[in-house]
């Protein structure tokens, strides 16, 4: 199904899914996985992805009645409960601090170069990311793994499209930045 | 895409994430929701529901409570109890109590007693962590009660210059112990001497007389010490009319409450009290938002001489404190001296109930302020044009000790008042409510924002405005007006403050005050605050 034959589809499900829970069910599952992926790309960690995007959705559901907006929005409305479900998560549990000590501990000792494994470089992305303001890890999330346009990230941040690209490059520099500081380290 | 992005976009091609869906998740977490779908009455937002819900009107009407007690324990009266208003009520007690001190040519004795029962006074703090931890409207009106109802009882002193002043009786520390305090006056009504003493086990926590020349008040200070002030009585002096106003159990009836917002009467039924005292018992509450009355007092009414014979405290459905007639009688001298000489030998130890002097509430100058604050305070650069008198007061943070309060007043040459009230707790009951409201909705409906940074918020529903306006407004001491206006602000601190005005305000005057506010410790001496 092309994307815009899905939104036409959620349009129908949302106003369904006001009154009918099968129709909510159907629309649940339709979005499941697109939470649950950005959740991962943003916590690096699969457990714990999995408990936010059940918050996500909880919180779906407590506001659902008062969303409003067209199928699209639906999407972004998604992204930003996830996103700051996200942060609040990353926040509360210091999860970030907790995080990074548990990767040094993990990989010291190990060498990455240039032509460091997947699984090195998803260790030194982890640390790269985390290491950010939550703006800026949504921003890199949402345009490198979700594939999102500038519009489309500005639309869920609430924001413009000059300042989301503005926050890209200097997101985008803060981790090269970190990367490089990581490779020179070992 | 630039030539970072590209780079970027090489450097994680091939990383993969363990993000395949596990459908056993996804299928309890379909349950899940489907349950939590059908235990939702109606869809509601949280945000919207607590600005806009009862819990204003209720709020509302729970400062008014405190704004009651701290005027005194209201009275009664006897007739036709279900048509009778608390007012009425509260009138008919008074003068029934003056009588008490005017019925002997001698010397009066009141002989009561104030039973304390153990509260955790910390409930509130534990209420507003957990707000923070998760907004809920339940979490919201638990914590809002908890906060408009703190717990003590007003104890009453009348100064040098003839003016009543509170002071807080309250436990001292947490206790599972029930703690009786004994509350003795003698009034002499030929030259209109009185002591009136608190104690409880043999010490003296509270005393304040008047031998015919000097006024005395007698307090535990900080280091547990009783200590004694003596003032020769001003020519402004003189004793009240009423000696119930500030001795006994109706203390501070005569408070200027309007009638309209006294809490109704919910209940009245008759009762033998312990004594044998048949007593009419009414019941005086506020519903809260769902209709049920679970914070309120009981009068309890002497059938026979009309005076207050019991007033029980019930916060939350449980028995706070009692304040009950023990004795009334005539005697040929008070147990105490007039001028309380010999009080301070009868001193002993700490005991687990104390009495905050009125101290605690001081008016304070922009610098005292910028220092005793914990974050970020602020005030108008320079009043208010249309404003002629400002005061700043420094209170206790209940909720987040030992942080302060600060409300700053300004009255207004039409006669409104503006009030700016800062304090921890504000700014983090307003940041978890507000990061509520942006996990569904943003950008935030900011009314106005200003060069200095600024944001105002201006909700308002058809009940009235927001409970924080009208305790902000209370809390300073002004009667809200019918038109007031109030706002929230955030701070470029990040410290949340409310604005509250008894009365219309501009666009214009708004933007103008928001626009000149300054850090306290960047405020000029040059300017007319005190």
């Amino acid at each position: 199904m092309d994307s815009d034959s899905q939104a036409a589809n959620d349009g129908q499900l949302i106003e369904q899914a006001r009154s009918n829970p099968e129709a909510f069910a159907r629309l649940y599952r339709r979005h499941y996985d697109m939470v649950l992926r950005y959740c991962v790309h943003r916590l690096f960690e699969r457990q714990t992805a999995e408990d936010v995007t059940s918050t996500v959705f909880l919180r779906i559901v407590e506001n659902f009645g008062r969303f409003k907006g067209s199928e699209q929005q639906f999407r972004n409305w998604l992204y930003k409960i996830a996103t700051n479900a996200v942060n609040n998560h990353l926040r509360k549990a210091a999860r970030k601090d907790d995080v990074l000590k548990h990767f040094h501990e993990q990989n010291a000792g190990q060498t990455i170069d240039c032509e460091s494994s997947p699984q090195e470089k998803l260790a030194l992305l982890k640390e790269a990311v985390l290491s950010l303001r939550p703006r800026y890890q949504t921003i890199i999330t949402l345009r490198f793994f979700e594939n999102l346009k500038l519009t489309e990230i500005a639309e869920v941040l609430g924001s413009s499209d000059g300042t989301v690209r503005s926050q890209l490059a200097r997101a985008l520099a803060k981790l090269r930045k970190k990367i490089n500081a990581s490779r020179q380290e070992v | 895409m630039n030539d970072n992005e590209k780079q970027f976009e090489d450097f994680v091609r091939g990383i993969k994430f363990d993000d395949s869906p596990d459908y056993s998740h996804r299928d309890k977490l379909e349950q899940d929701l489907l349950a939590a779908m059908q235990k939702q009455p109606r869809q509601m937002n949280v945000w919207r529901t607590i600005m806009q819900s009862k819990i204003t009107k209720f709020a509302a009407a729970a400062v008014i409570v405190i704004g009651i007690t701290v005027m005194g324990w209201f009275s009664i009266n006897p007739g036709a109890p279900e048509a009778m208003s608390s007012f009425t009520l509260l009138a008919r007690a008074s003068a029934a109590e003056q009588s008490l001190f005017y019925s002997t040519s001698g010397i009066a004795q009141i002989a009561n007693e104030i039973v304390l029962y153990p509260t955790q006074e910390c409930q509130g703090k534990e209420l507003l962590s957990d707000l923070e931890s998760d907004v809920t409207n339940e979490k919201n009106i638990a914590f809002t009660k908890s906060w408009l109802s703190y717990q003590w009882i007003p104890v009453y002193s009348l100064g040098a210059d003839g003016r009543l002043s509170v002071h807080k009786l309250k436990l001292a520390t947490q206790t599972d112990k029930t703690v009786t305090v004994s509350d003795l006056a003698w009034y002499e009504p030929t030259t209109g001497r009185f002591v009136r003493v608190l104690k409880t086990g043999g010490q003296v926590l509270f005393a304040n007389a008047f031998d015919g020349e000097s006024i005395y008040l007698a307090l535990i200070n900080p280091e547990g010490a009783l200590q004694i002030e003596q003032q020769k009585v001003t020519t402004e002096f003189k004793i009240p009319d009423n000696p119930a106003d500030f001795l006994g159990i109706a203390a501070g009836i005569g408070g200027s409450v309007p009638r309209e917002h006294f809490p109704p009467i919910q209940d009245v039924t008759t009762e033998t009290l312990e004594d044998g005292t048949l007593a009419r018992v009414y019941k005086l509450g506020f519903a809260d938002p769902w209709g049920k009355v679970d914070t309120y007092y009981l009068y309890k009414i002497n059938t026979d001489t009309d005076v207050i014979a019991e007033i029980e405290c019930v916060v939350k459905d449980k028995t706070n404190c009692i304040h009950r007639r023990l004795v009334t009688k005539t005697v040929d001298s008070p147990e105490f001296s007039w001028n309380l000489a010999e009080i301070s030998e009868k001193q002993m130890g700490s005991t687990s109930v104390k009495i905050e002097a009125d101290e605690e509430v001081n008016v304070v100058t922009a610098e005292q302020m910028a220092q005793r604050a914990t974050s970020s305070v602020y005030l108008f650069a320079k009043n208010p044009p249309w404003t002629y008198e400002c005061k700043i007061y420094d209170l206790p943070d209940e909720m987040s000790p030992p942080a302060r309060f600060f409300s700053t007043t300004y009255n207004a040459k039409d006669g409104r008042e503006v009030v700016l009230t800062q304090g921890e707790s504000f700014t983090r009951y307003f940041k978890a409510i507000f990061s509520k409201f942006q996990e569904v909705e943003q950008p935030f409906p900011w009314t106005y924002v200003s060069e200095n940074g600024f944001k105002t918020l201006h909700q308002s529903d058809k009940e009235g405005e927001m409970w924080w306006t009208e305790f902000s407004l209370k809390s300073s001491g002004f009667e809200p007006s019918a038109n007031r206006v109030g706002y929230i602000l955030q701070s470029p601190a990040g410290t949340y403050l409310v604005l509250a005005v008894n009365g219309p305000v501009s666009k214009q005057e708004l933007h103008s005050i928001v626009d000149s506010l300054v850090p306290a410790e960047e405020f000029e001496s040059s300017s007319r605050h005190p």
